[in-house]
């Protein structure tokens, strides 16, 4: 089973907090995963398979070609935003 | 004794119509959030389509500077959170780069120095923030810039070589007409990673990065600072802090921002809305016949054209100039005439009106025209340097000039010949003076002849002919 101890350490470099409980929970989360994982890396040859960036094979060569098309008012893209300030969205700081 | 350690990672915001991934407008505006559009703000449901410019204009540069390049092109999602970012990632590359290994060569103090290129990628910028007392505000106008990052080896050592080497940098971007690089614009962005180790020492020492630098003169500053900093810390026996600072620009100080940056961890992965599409070979080649003759090169080809290095360094500091320069050397000037009169009197002109060299009236082909005057002493180089100003301040052609003032040169033998007899003809008594043997009457018959051609007949030629008709007689 995977250590509480390295759970947290990840948690820290992915910059969020977790309680007790939720360690718990995400530890045995992660040992349904890798008995999954597991199963998988038994079937024979999969050595020989590369990793997968997509389903399918896709052949393409569309790049989209550099002309303007689409723009939204100052007002629709500000319409969302709770707080609007000198037609700037404000949020909480968090910087000191 | 220790010595700095020094890598750069360089952003660069690309000059393309469109932005990285939408088809919005990418275009510096004071105006916030103007040109944003859906995909800017990752609204649900949309899709990046990769702009096909961008993706050209970043492996022109990578090419340019000597890299290795891929032959397909993929993105990848770097995963964070934060307000100036809308979809919670980046789409950056991390697998597989447009630029790896390569290295920009540059002069300093007369020798070729090289200096490694890690990698190059193309990336999405993020949004603008502005830091007020309480809250903080973001302009989206930036988010989904294409930005080019490129990251150095560690391999500067002190601060006068990394300013060279990013002014360098500068100029090659500008040769390949990449982006603007404007650094008040922020086009041009600077992170500056600075360790301190001893001369026996086989590995770096602990590092400090100091991120979004926009000043050729702060990295310097930076630098300076950060020496010091560090060498004061481990010359105490204690340890240098692997952080992230920041610089407090009315202290110049640098002030920590966050400790063990290298830690956090942005679950990279390939980026899955955006299919691979591949890079020909024949692609590679036709973006590769687009890079220019770069200034390095151009520096070298006018010193052997005869040009004073510090004049070549000018011409090709701006590549307008030395485009300017290149035209006229095919219109057969004389290369140190035309980088002279380039480098002193237009230069000159552009930098004491503070213009930008691409508004001034004068071509290559008048600057050549004018030149020609010079050298078939049509006008003599005092009037050259009327005809010039004039030129620049006037916005009229050389000949222009020449011509309303009058100044055209009389230089056809056959022409002051006639004007000389006809003087001599005219002053019978002066003849008769200059052959009883008072010859410095001479003086007074050049003076008539330069009356009568109005000014225009070149003085020596009247002189030379003038004694040759007298003694004729």
């Amino acid at each position: 089973m995977l250590e509480v101890k390295k759970l947290e350490t990840y948690a820290e470099n992915l910059e969020f907090k977790m309680n007790a409980e939720e360690y718990s929970k995400l530890q045995k989360e992660f040992d349904i995963l890798f008995k999954q994982v597991d199963l998988i890396s038994q079937i024979e040859g999969i050595e020989n398979y590369e990793p997968l960036d997509f389903p399918f094979p896709l052949k393409n060569s569309y790049l989209r070609e550099d002309i303007a098309n689409e723009k939204l008012t100052k007002e629709d893209a500000l319409k969302n935003a709770s707080e609007v300030k000198n037609n700037c969205v404000s949020v909480p700081k968090v910087v000191e | 004794m220790y010595k700095a350690v020094i890598g750069l990672e360089v952003h660069c915001e690309l000059n393309t119509k469109t932005k990285m991934f939408s088809s919005s407008i990418n275009e510096y505006t004071k105006d916030p959030n103007t040109n944003i559009s859906v995909i800017d703000l990752a609204f649900p449901g949309i899709l990046p389509l990769p702009n096909k410019e961008a993706v050209k204009k970043s492996l022109k540069l990578a090419m340019a500077l000597n890299c290795e390049t891929p032959s397909i092109v993929l993105f990848d999602r770097k995963n964070y959170y934060y307000a100036d970012l809308p979809k919670g990632y980046q789409i950056t590359q991390m697998t597989c780069p447009f630029g790896k290994n390569g290295y920009l060569e540059i002069e300093i103090d007369g020798t070729i120095k090289k200096y490694g290129i890690h990698q190059l990628h193309l990336e999405e910028d993020t949004a603008n923030m502005e830091h007020l007392e309480t809250e903080s505000l973001l302009d989206y106008n930036r988010a989904g810039v294409p930005l080019v990052e490129i990251i150095t080896d560690p391999c500067f050592n002190e601060e006068n070589e990394v300013i060279t080497f990013l002014e360098n940098l500068r100029n090659i971007i500008k040769y390949c007409d990449i982006s603007e690089a404007s650094s008040d614009k922020g086009q041009l962005r600077v992170d500056v990673n600075i360790s301190m180790m001893k001369d026996t020492d086989t590995v770096l020492g602990t590092r400090a990065e100091i991120k979004g630098i926009n000043s050729f003169n702060n990295v310097k500053e930076i630098i300076t600072y950060e020496i010091k900093r560090q060498t004061e810390i481990l010359e105490k026996g204690e340890k240098v802090i692997q952080e992230t600072r920041r610089w407090v620009d009315d202290k110049k100080i640098t002030v920590s921002m966050r400790e063990k940056v290298d830690a956090i961890d942005y679950k990279y992965y390939v980026e899955p809305n955006i299919p691979v599409v591949p890079l020909s070979k024949e692609y590679k080649e036709s973006i590769k016949e687009e890079i220019p003759v770069l200034p390095l090169e151009r520096e070298k080809k006018y010193i052997s054209l005869g040009v004073l290095p510090k004049d070549a360094k000018t011409l090709v500091r701006n590549k307008e100039v030395s485009d300017f320069y290149e035209e006229a050397l095919l219109l057969e000037v004389d290369p140190k005439d035309a980088s002279n009169w380039i480098t002193t009197r237009i230069l000159g002109y552009v930098n004491n009106n503070n213009i930008s060299f691409s508004d001034i009236y004068m071509t290559p082909l008048m600057l050549a025209n004018m030149l020609k005057m010079i050298s078939s002493k049509s006008i003599s180089t005092q009037q050259a340097k009327e005809v010039c100003a004039l030129c620049l301040e006037e916005k009229k052609t050389p000949e222009e000039i020449v011509k309303e003032k009058g100044m055209e040169q009389i230089s056809d033998p056959e022409s002051i010949k006639e004007i000389v007899n006809k003087v001599l003809n005219e002053n019978p008594e002066q003849v008769n003076i200059y052959k009883n043997g008072k010859t410095n009457i001479i003086g007074f018959l050049v003076g008539q002849v330069l009356k009568a051609s109005e000014g225009k007949a070149n003085p020596a030629l009247v002189s030379k002919i003038l004694n040759e008709e007298i003694n004729n007689r």
